[in-house]
């Protein structure tokens, strides 16, 4: 039980690192990003590419170089329909996961590359007796010191409330003096940096990458803020924890026979959530309602 | 605005076009070699799905992802019933002795895919309706993944991720058409319904419709059953192109296939709805043969993967930034039929006036 608990925990961190990244775009510019898993995508590759330098050096690269395609998406896409409807802002999404899809297949093929990047930290140690992975530490101590750092960002910089302003009232924001392209641009950098330090965890967690590796997370960061509610910061982080619980629990309690259909269970009990909350368990009725 | 001895061929005039352009296109295929003649197949069956989307999508105005569930049980539902006996028992040794006996010709194996959509449809109605915007979005991307896991999982029925194989391919152009023809004439029918009008006017102003005295939930149900009948053919008749079917062929890559071509082309008219399915499956097979390598008229070229997925991405891409209503923008390809009165000045108005009632839609088909 306890070692279930110590697994959730270090899975709902690098949800709640992928969660993050998601729920940032939508609560400010009401963008469900499908690209931010091809984001995720381009941190695992670009930690093969520096693979042989020192490890910290090859972190510090990889975040740079994610924290870019966020903002080239943000400048070359996402720029021209800013204030389009919800349904618009999630097919250029699309468009663009697929784009960059498309450009790693072409340059990388669609083989799966395998790397080794953390080395000893596959290792675990004994904690009052239960075996945890030193990743799962780091995983876990890494998130919560970015989850400090954010909320210390968000209420003690002037971006980071121009940006919880932006979140609150974008038309309003802006009449106010807030500057929308920086705003929403940083709002990108924030998202890509959480995007690929993700992706360090999640590469060095698996082993190992494809072109379409980003969909799995996109998808955890998606059912998560829903679970949290849509729009909210917080919520999200813990709509993530909250699904790798029930990952985790389910993955350990379910008889053998339904096992296979835990994912359908999941994503079901989504809809159903969806169904009676439409704007997630803690989300704000009003916002995008009709 | 209609003309007034045939008011029913005037209004129905986009059906007739996009009819015109589908035979127009499947006659110039079949002169081509069988390669050509098997794209413009794969096209049809692409048009029977993107069309039986449109109806749902491109009157109600909300996005959906699920619409390949319905194609998915259509498919599976048709493997089941058209496939030959003994394989059947060889394949699936465990199905129930009643469905491992059934032997259903293709029309009626169709038809019958398509009710079982209409079932699934109900359930999905039942989930789903409440939902607009992005929250409808998740929520029918969500059913997709769960549907998924199903058939991938469900080793009796659907032999899992193993798929089925020996179903027979043995889909023509001439035996495609006539279904595309008809999703068309369904989609035109039901667009010149009442409930089609009430549907648009909801999806124009949900609000202003609502204090009209529409009921949108029951008009989008009504579309979602229309439009998962259509997807259950259109995904009967796509396995029987394919041959063989895994959990794969059902999934993403088809979604993105059907909105590409829906929103490229103009996700708010049946014209765009069948101009998108041409204008892509002529694109996706330049690129395929790009990507394959070889010569292409007179360029000589090297194998690239990943050429296709990216110029696809890039056009929807652009259209979304360029030209967000697609290659129609709402607009229905009509024509004026000489003894009109009133000629219509230039620029057709965005979607058939919902200035009178419709007839009934018995009498569109064209």
């Amino acid at each position: 039980m306890a070692q279930n608990l110590v697994n959730a925990l270090s899975l709902g961190s690098l949800y709640a690192l992928i969660a993050l990244g998601v729920a940032l775009l939508f609560s400010i510019m009401g963008l469900i990003n499908f690209a931010h898993g091809e984001l995720i995508m381009i941190g695992g590759y670009a930690l093969l590419w520096f693979s042989s330098l020192p490890f910290a050096v090859t972190a510090v690269l990889v975040v740079a170089v994610v924290i870019g395609f966020g903002l080239a998406m943000e400048r070359l896409a996402f720029r021209s329909v800013r204030g389009a409807s919800g349904e618009t802002l999630l097919m250029t999404s699309f468009a663009l996961s697929l784009f960059i899809q498309g450009g790693v297949l072409l340059f990388e093929g669609a083989d799966p590359k395998s790397t080794d990047v953390l080395g000893n930290l596959g290792a675990s140690v004994k904690v009052a007796g239960l075996s945890v992975g030193k990743l799962d530490f780091a995983i876990i101590g890494v998130t919560a010191v970015l989850l400090a750092g954010l909320a210390w960002f968000l209420r003690a910089t002037s971006l980071g409330v121009q940006m919880r302003a932006a979140a609150e009232d974008f038309t309003m924001a802006r009449a106010l003096g807030v500057r929308a392209n920086l705003v929403v641009a940083s709002a990108f950098g924030v998202s890509g940096a959480f995007a690929g330090i993700a992706a360090i965890f999640l590469v060095a967690s698996t082993g190992s990458l494809t072109p379409s590796m980003g969909l799995r997370p996109v998808l955890v960061g998606f059912v998560a803020i829903v679970l949290g509610g849509l729009g909210r910061l917080w919520a999200a982080a813990l709509g993530a924890y909250v699904l790798a619980l029930l990952t985790v629990m389910l993955q350990a309690y379910l008889p053998g026979g339904v096992a296979p259909y835990q994912d359908a269970l999941v994503y079901l009990g989504i809809v159903v959530i969806l169904m009676f909350r439409p704007h997630g368990i803690a989300g704000r009725p009003g916002a995008v309602r009709v | 605005m209609t003309n007034t001895r045939f008011p029913l061929l005037s209004r129905g005039a986009p059906a007739v076009t996009c009819t015109l352009l589908v035979l127009v296109v499947s006659g110039l295929a079949l002169l081509g070699s069988e390669t050509t003649q098997r794209t413009a197949t794969q096209m049809l069956v692409m048009g029977v799905i993107t069309v039986g989307t449109y109806i749902f999508v491109g009157n109600s105005g909300v996005l959906s992802f699920g619409h390949v569930v319905f194609v998915a049980v259509g498919a599976y539902a048709t493997a089941l019933t058209t496939m030959p006996h003994a394989l059947k028992q060889a394949l699936l040794p465990a199905l129930p002795g009643w469905l491992a006996d059934l032997e259903l010709a293709l029309p009626v194996a169709l038809l019958f895919s398509g009710l079982l959509s209409v079932l699934v449809a109900a359930v999905f109605a039942l989930l789903t309706l409440r939902l607009d915007g992005m929250a409808a979005g998740i929520a029918s991307l969500a059913l997709l993944i769960s549907v998924n896991v199903v058939i991938s999982n469900w080793d009796a029925v659907t032999r899992g991720s193993q798929g089925i194989v020996g179903i027979p391919a043995d889909l023509t152009i001439g035996a495609t058409v006539p279904w595309l023809i008809g999703a068309i004439a369904i989609a035109m029918a039901y667009q010149l319904s009442r409930p089609g009008f009430r549907l648009r006017a909801s999806r124009e102003d949900p609000v202003a419709a609502a204090a009209l005295g529409v009921r949108i939930r029951r008009d989008r149900s009504i579309a979602l059953v229309i439009s998962a009948f259509v997807c259950g053919v259109g995904g009967g008749l796509y396995v029987r192109f394919l041959g063989a079917l895994t959990p794969g062929d059902v999934y993403l890559q088809l979604t993105l296939l059907t909105l590409l071509m829906l929103i490229v082309g103009g996700i708010r008219s049946l014209s765009g709805a069948v101009i998108g399915t041409v204008f892509i499956s002529v694109l996706a097979e330049l690129l395929r043969r790009i990507e394959a390598g070889g010569g292409v008229g007179p360029i000589e070229l090297h194998p690239h993967p990943g050429i296709q997925q990216l110029i696809l991405a890039l056009t929807l891409l652009l259209t979304l930034l360029l030209r967000p209503g697609g290659i129609t923008s709402g607009r229905e390809l009509g024509f004026s039929l000489p003894a009109r009165i009133g000629a219509r000045r230039k620029g057709p108005p965005p979607a058939p006036a919902a200035d009178e009632p419709a007839e009934s839609p018995s009498g569109v088909r064209s």
